[in-house]
């Protein structure tokens, strides 16, 4: 049906009496402190089965990742910011980012973290397949780009989109899970079985 | 599907032979319903504004969206446009699937992915697409395992919560060759191998979605297992399909949702994946499907929005909580009910949607305890409106004369002392038998007694008790 027509015969239904509900009420903002949140990120990620992989340096990310990745392959999603640690490797990454390329890890970064879900938000400026179609996927992500809450997080998600548009911002809370199957829980069923998250947290003083 | 819900009364009592079908049901939405309480009660703590405020806060952001529906749905759809969207209008189920069949027949394609959709299914979809010709692929496991067997989702949440496991083995077994008694991790993994393939070669990838955002011009999914982000991902072109009344005004209004929605409908904090797709792949971006299509669809909600009794029903985002938590539910199953929503908000939106003459038995599959609408996060009062569609019924005479008349009788009864002095004293010699009463000898209720047994009355009545207690008193004061 034409645009035009069906908001008019919709219009043309609301009863008369329609009057709008009260303003929703206004919300109280929490603040964590850089620790707290640091720490809930770890226990809430931790619930959802994400692996945490603390570090305080580029090399002991490196380390992290070595153990992680193992003799597997890997695919670069995109990372900007940790780019340079991919270099590093020794395992075979593949530059060709096409859908059906088998590997065992996918490798992004978060934009920013959300410590009440443990949840990690990433966008389409990397590859989406990366992320979703490999087994295995790690994520690099800053303890300091961790918000508070859901709250916090759409507040950041609104203002990136209201600027210019970004197609998906996708929140990773742990493995792809079903329980489609008499309520057991089965990981990776489409998505990743296996979520690692390397966060640097930078050691007190620096 | 084609709507049963007219035989509802034969239908249930034969669901309710299938042992294994039902110790599935009562397993699943006990399991996930307890999960709830505790992710529910968390929010007091986790939530700046806590469970029950948020509840308050949820329906009455809806309900501001609800009164104002037309001019919403108009910013979201300039919204979406200006993001590159395409966005479709369709009136009724028929508009829905030529407009879909209209952008598929366009392309040359032959195989369509999907992720779960209610509305497809309420506007039969996939018959529609596969007589045209496309293989058409649920990819949600439950959905999946329900479409190799040509049965349809029994619940809104959790589509094949009535299978036993030992039926998927036995399917994966004869087209897979996956082993009988796989772990729940194999069977998934076969259907991920399976299903893997088909992403790939997809040219068209059809969701649903849980929110249309208005100023952003935003579809949020919300799911668990990945499949509904590489149906919206890897597929060049993506079909999105929503109700109408899935609109919020805005893009800091969605926590205050995606808390109520994740933890009322599995119990955890936050699903796997929630995604807020906003327009097809920009020119940036690596990958990502680059036409994208939005079908908003009315089939009747309108109705619902027109009419002030029943439009709260507009508020509800699909949790399912209502249905786990509802043991009429909990014993029948979904299927029973005959149509694409069950539980309580089955009850409450099919007669609406199939019209009242065609449903009329699904607002009395209830005892009205009220559980569902003490758990509904956007609190819809779900059992005044399934009196409300009562109260209809007995209008428009569907019910038939019978229960008519006894609803009458009852009335004149209660109304005229006389009369209900006679029928208490009655009540009290009623036959009866290790203190149940199994049968009145009352015809008219044949039926309604034939799976109840009443408590014996205990005589003597209250009445004739009070009576003398005051007589007692007065005998005492006077003394």
């Amino acid at each position: 049906m034409e645009r035009s027509q069906f908001l008019s015969l919709l219009r043309s239904r609301m009863p008369a009496t329609s009057s709008p509900a009260p303003r929703p009420m206004s919300r109280i903002q929490r603040t964590l402190s850089a620790d707290d949140r640091h720490q809930l990120f770890i226990e809430r990620a931790t619930t959802a089965l994400t692996h945490i992989h603390t570090c305080v340096d580029d090399d002991a990310a490196l380390i992290a990742l070595e153990s992680i990745i193992g003799a597997s392959t890997f695919v670069d999603t995109g990372c900007k910011r940790y780019g340079h640690l991919l270099q590093k490797l020794e395992q075979s990454s593949h530059q060709d980012l096409s859908h059906d390329r088998d590997v065992t890890f996918g490798i992004s970064e978060a934009r920013f973290g959300v410590a009440l879900t443990g949840s990690c938000v990433l966008d389409a400026n990397q590859h989406r397949g990366g992320s979703l179609l490999p087994p295995k996927h790690i994520i690099f992500l800053d303890s300091a780009d961790i918000v508070d809450d859901l709250y916090a997080a759409y507040a950041k998600v609104g203002e990136s989109l209201r600027n210019s548009r970004t197609s998906v911002f996708a929140f990773h809370t742990g493995p792809s899970r079903s329980a489609d199957i008499e309520q057991t829980m089965a990981l990776g069923v489409h998505g990743p079985g296996d979520v690692h998250v390397i966060l640097f947290a930078k050691q007190d003083g620096e | 599907m084609t709507p049963t819900s007219k035989g509802f009364k034969t239908i249930h009592q034969d669901e309710l032979t299938k042992a294994d079908k039902r110790g599935a049901v009562l397993r699943g939405t006990t399991t996930v319903d307890s999960r709830r309480k505790i992710a529910c009660a968390e929010l007091d703590k986790d939530d700046p504004i806590g469970y029950q405020a948020l509840r308050t806060l949820a329906a009455s952001l809806k309900d501001n969206v609800l009164a104002e529906l037309p001019n919403f749905l108009e910013q979201f759809a300039n919204n979406a446009e200006a993001a590159g969207a395409h966005v479709h209008f369709a009136a009724d189920a028929f508009d829905a699937r030529s407009t879909i069949q209209d952008i598929i027949r366009a392309k040359s394609a032959k195989l369509i992915v999907k992720s779960k959709s209610m509305v497809s299914e309420e506007i039969d979809l996939n018959a529609a697409l596969e007589l045209d010709g496309y293989r058409v692929i649920e990819t949600d496991l439950g959905e999946f395992i329900l479409q190799l067997e040509d049965e349809h989702p029994s619940h809104i949440v959790l589509p094949a919560v009535h299978k036993p496991k030992v039926e998927v083995e036995r399917m994966f077994n004869k087209l897979y060759a996956s082993p009988m008694g796989a772990s729940a991790d194999d069977l998934a993994q076969t259907a991920r191998r399976v299903i893997r393939q088909d992403f790939l070669d997809a040219e068209i990838g059809i969701s649903g979605g849980n929110f249309l955002v208005a100023d952003t011009g935003s579809i949020v999914i919300v799911e668990n297992e990945g499949n509904a982000r590489l149906t919206t991902s890897i597929p060049k072109c993506h079909i999105a399909i929503v109700g109408i009344e899935k609109v919020i005004p805005s893009i800091d209004d969605l926590p205050v949702f995606l808390n109520l929605l994740s933890r009322s409908a599995t119990g955890q904090r936050s699903t796997v994946f929630v995604s807020t797709i906003t327009g097809p792949k920009t020119e940036d971006e690596p990958d990502g499907p680059e036409e994208m299509h939005i079908v908003l669809v009315d089939n009747r909600r309108s109705t619902i929005l027109a009419d002030e009794k029943l439009r709260p029903i507009l508020r509800c985002i699909r949790c399912a909580a209502c249905v786990n938590t509802c043991p009429v539910y909990q014993q029948i199953g979904g299927h029973a009910y005959g149509w694409v929503y069950t539980g309580p908000i089955g009850a409450i939106l099919d007669p609406v949607l199939l019209g009242l003459e065609n449903a009329y038995h699904l607002p009395y599959a209830s005892s009205l305890c009220g559980a569902c609408t003490e758990v509904c996060p956007v609190k819809i009062p779900i059992d005044d409106i399934l009196v409300e569609h009562r109260r209809r019924a007995v209008d428009a005479s569907l019910t038939g004369p019978l229960e008519a008349m006894a609803m009458s009788s009852f009335a004149t009864v209660m109304v005229n002392h006389n009369l209900y002095e006679a029928a208490t004293r009655l009540a009290a010699v009623m036959p009866s038998s290790n203190g149940r009463m199994t049968r009145l000898p009352l015809p008219v209720i044949t039926d309604w007694q034939s799976s109840r047994d009443l408590p014996a009355i205990k005589g003597p009545r209250f009445r004739d008790i009070w009576k003398q207690r005051l007589a007692a008193a007065g005998a005492n004061h006077g003394a």
